[in-house]
């Protein structure tokens, strides 16, 4: 194995040092010695460049030891310093947001695409958009993607849905904002969000993304991260369709036949949503409890299918089909109950995600992990 | 470069225009001078724009003030422009408008899970305008998401009106129908109702909740929760995105500022 290169070196402990303020570990240069395992002049010559750099500024003196030692000069992590912009791109919207180094929001920016459009040019018009609001200086961009994406080289291998082949979306960011930028999946990211937020054991949690494109994204050890290809070719025999139907566009296309054979249905009382086929189902409309059931039935053979190849600990529904709550995880459960033994579904909980922006999210988390470790 | 950024609005002695024209002074007046054209002061007689736009180097147009042809024909002298809470959908016509998703999340959210509010009437904004329609549309998803309808009547009108909200109020309260809580599609409406509702000994917050969206000065002085953005702070954020075009970058879409929930007395 190659021996780290001093540069190297330096950015591992320049990330420890850092991650260790970020999590209030130490708030003096003797406590991040002991808190990194680094010697003192590490520590000293580190902390006065983040000072330099603004990421860290010292705020006063704390109490002398009990020999009556000198007082040390405490020190913490300035979020403000910098600000990255996360962005994630779905079948035929970009949302992004342009955030402090705490995960704080100042803007968001929304721009709708259709087929014609050029999504490279588009994604350009929206991060210049959130550079016109920057405060401070721009640290770094991270991007999020349906799609097959090679995060190490920053290449996305094939997305269908964005009709990109082989395109080095993180180089081509990089040469045109002059700042190191990211990309990840979707669901990927998204899986990172989850379990940052999860204050429950999340070992092995799978995350299933569900609405233009139907993605899987795992962790295991809360450290490795996977994510699927879009699954949506995958057929249930049972009910001779594939996993695609619970694709949003084909749900909204079924929901509008249903609104045409049922004109006082609830459902065309108002644009159609998930909320709003929640709201059906909870009246006892016939046709919305059909539909719950046929979406619930495909749902229950993606989640046999995880369990049976992946034993999760925690299974989570994310993306805009999270938005009919427990009533679709309470019928997934219960055919699940019907096919799984019990032990099975004990061992892998069934959950909702409950952030929205969870990709944006993620693309934030996974941006400042890869460029500053915290 | 002219040296000169307009502003169209249609009455510039309003709160909301003023504030927002503020904001942009703050930013862009040691460069450029600012000229507001104020085109409908008297709502029954609209002016025409009076601005020379070739003589500008970008201009800002606050709310719905034109026309969807005005703004087209805008647009097409290719002069950079940015709208200020109002979005334009089939013209490609940047904006910069207040983030009525989370903003109204919040105050349902709020309502129904801090509050424990069921019974919330809605006073809504002027529906010919995108942020009426959205935040009306948002705060019946807020509800759906906690499994809660409001009845067709518990939507009263406001149309961004102080006067008006302060009627249809008045109107509700003579129908003698059980509420908890008021929720306003702006802040100036929300101060309104709780005048009424304070005239009217109406138990605030004890028995009844009021919320808005939306900050402002009035706001603090009379005690109201609110989810917003400082308008001041919208019509900073608008003149940067105008300069940054004017500076040469290609934006479209639409920029959302997030919203801070300001919890106060009326809940």
């Amino acid at each position: 194995m190659d021996k780290a290169t001093r540069g190297q070196v330096k950015r591992h402990n320049r990330r420890l040092v850092m991650r260790a303020l970020v999590r209030k570990l130490a708030d003096n240069r003797a406590a991040l010695s002991v808190a990194t395992q680094l010697t003192k002049p590490t520590i000293g010559t580190i902390v006065s460049e983040l000072i330099d750099a603004g990421y860290v500024s010292e705020i006063g003196y704390g109490i002398s030891t009990s020999s009556g030692g000198k007082r040390p000069t405490l020190i913490e992590f300035v979020p403000t310093a910098r600000q990255v912009i996360a962005v994630s791109i779905a079948q035929d919207e970009i949302i992004a947001q342009l955030a402090y180094l705490d995960g704080t929001v100042v803007a968001r920016h929304h721009m709708v695409f259709d087929d014609n459009d050029d999504i490279q040019q588009a994604l350009y018009c929206t991060i210049n958009a959130l550079i016109a609001q920057k405060d401070t200086e721009l640290l770094c961009i991270g991007v999020g993607l349906s799609g097959i994406v090679d995060s190490s080289s920053g290449i996305v291998v094939l997305s269908e849905s964005l009709r990109w082949t082989g395109l080095p979306l993180a180089q081509n960011l990089t040469k045109m904002y002059d700042v190191p930028s990211y990309i990840g999946n979707n669901t990927e990211l998204s899986t990172r969000v989850q379990v940052r937020q999860s204050t429950r054991d999340t070992d092995h949690l799978v995350t299933v993304s569900i609405g233009d494109a139907i993605e899987i994204g795992s962790t295991f050890g809360g450290d490795i991260y996977q994510h699927s290809e879009d699954i949506g070719q995958l057929f249930v025999p049972k009910l001779n369709k594939s996993v695609g139907t619970l694709r949003w566009k084909t749900v909204k296309a079924t929901a509008k036949k249903i609104i045409e054979e049922h004109p006082h249905s609830v459902l065309a009382s108002q644009k159609f949503t998930y909320l709003l086929l929640r709201r059906a189902v909870m009246l006892g409309e016939a046709p919305a409890l059909e539909l719950l059931d046929e979406m619930a039935t495909i749902l229950a053979h993606v989640y046999r299918w995880i369990i049976g190849l992946m034993r999760p600990s925690e299974i989570v529904l994310a993306g805009s089909m999270s938005e009919l709550g427990q009533v679709l995880l309470d019928a997934v459960e219960e055919k699940l109950h019907h096919a799984e033994s019990n032990r099975a579904l004990t061992y892998a909980r069934l959950t909702l995600a409950q952030a929205n922006y969870l990709s944006l999210e993620g693309a934030l988390v996974y941006a400042l992990q890869e460029e500053l470790g915290i | 470069m002219t040296g000169k950024i307009g502003i169209i609005t249609n009455d510039k002695r309003q709160v909301f225009q003023r504030d927002i024209i503020t904001g942009v002074k703050a930013i862009v007046e040691d460069s450029y001078e600012v000229i507001v054209d104020s085109i409908a002061e008297d709502p029954k007689q609209r002016l025409e724009i009076s601005l020379d736009v070739e003589a500008l180097d970008g201009v800002l147009v606050i709310a719905n003030v034109l026309s969807h042809d005005e703004l087209l024909g805008l647009y097409q002298t290719g002069k950079p422009i940015t709208l200020v809470s109002h979005q334009e959908a089939d013209l490609p016509i940047p904006a910069v408008v207040q983030n009525n998703r989370d903003g109204m999340m919040k105050l349902v959210n709020y309502v129904v899970e801090d509050c424990a509010r069921k019974k919330i009437v809605f006073i809504r904004g002027d529906m010919n305008q995108h942020d009426g329609q959205q935040r009306e549309m948002i705060f019946q998803m807020g509800l759906m998401r906690h499994d809660l309808t409001n009845p067709d009547d518990y939507n009263l009108v406001g149309d961004f009106n102080p006067v008006t909200a302060a009627t249809s109020i008045m109107e509700f309260l003579e129908a003698d129908k059980p509420f908890d809580a008021v929720i306003a599609s702006d802040y100036l409406m929300g101060c309104a109702v709780l005048d009424v509702l304070r005239a009217f000994d109406v138990d605030i917050p004890k028995s009844v909740s009021v919320v808005a969206f939306g900050d402002g000065p009035e706001a603090v002085d009379m005690g109201l929760t609110v989810a917003g953005v400082d308008v001041v702070e919208l019509g900073k954020r608008a003149a940067r995105q105008l300069l940054s075009q004017v500076e040469g970058a290609t934006i479209s879409g639409v920029t959302w500022l997030n919203t801070e929930l300001i919890v106060r007395d009326s809940s």
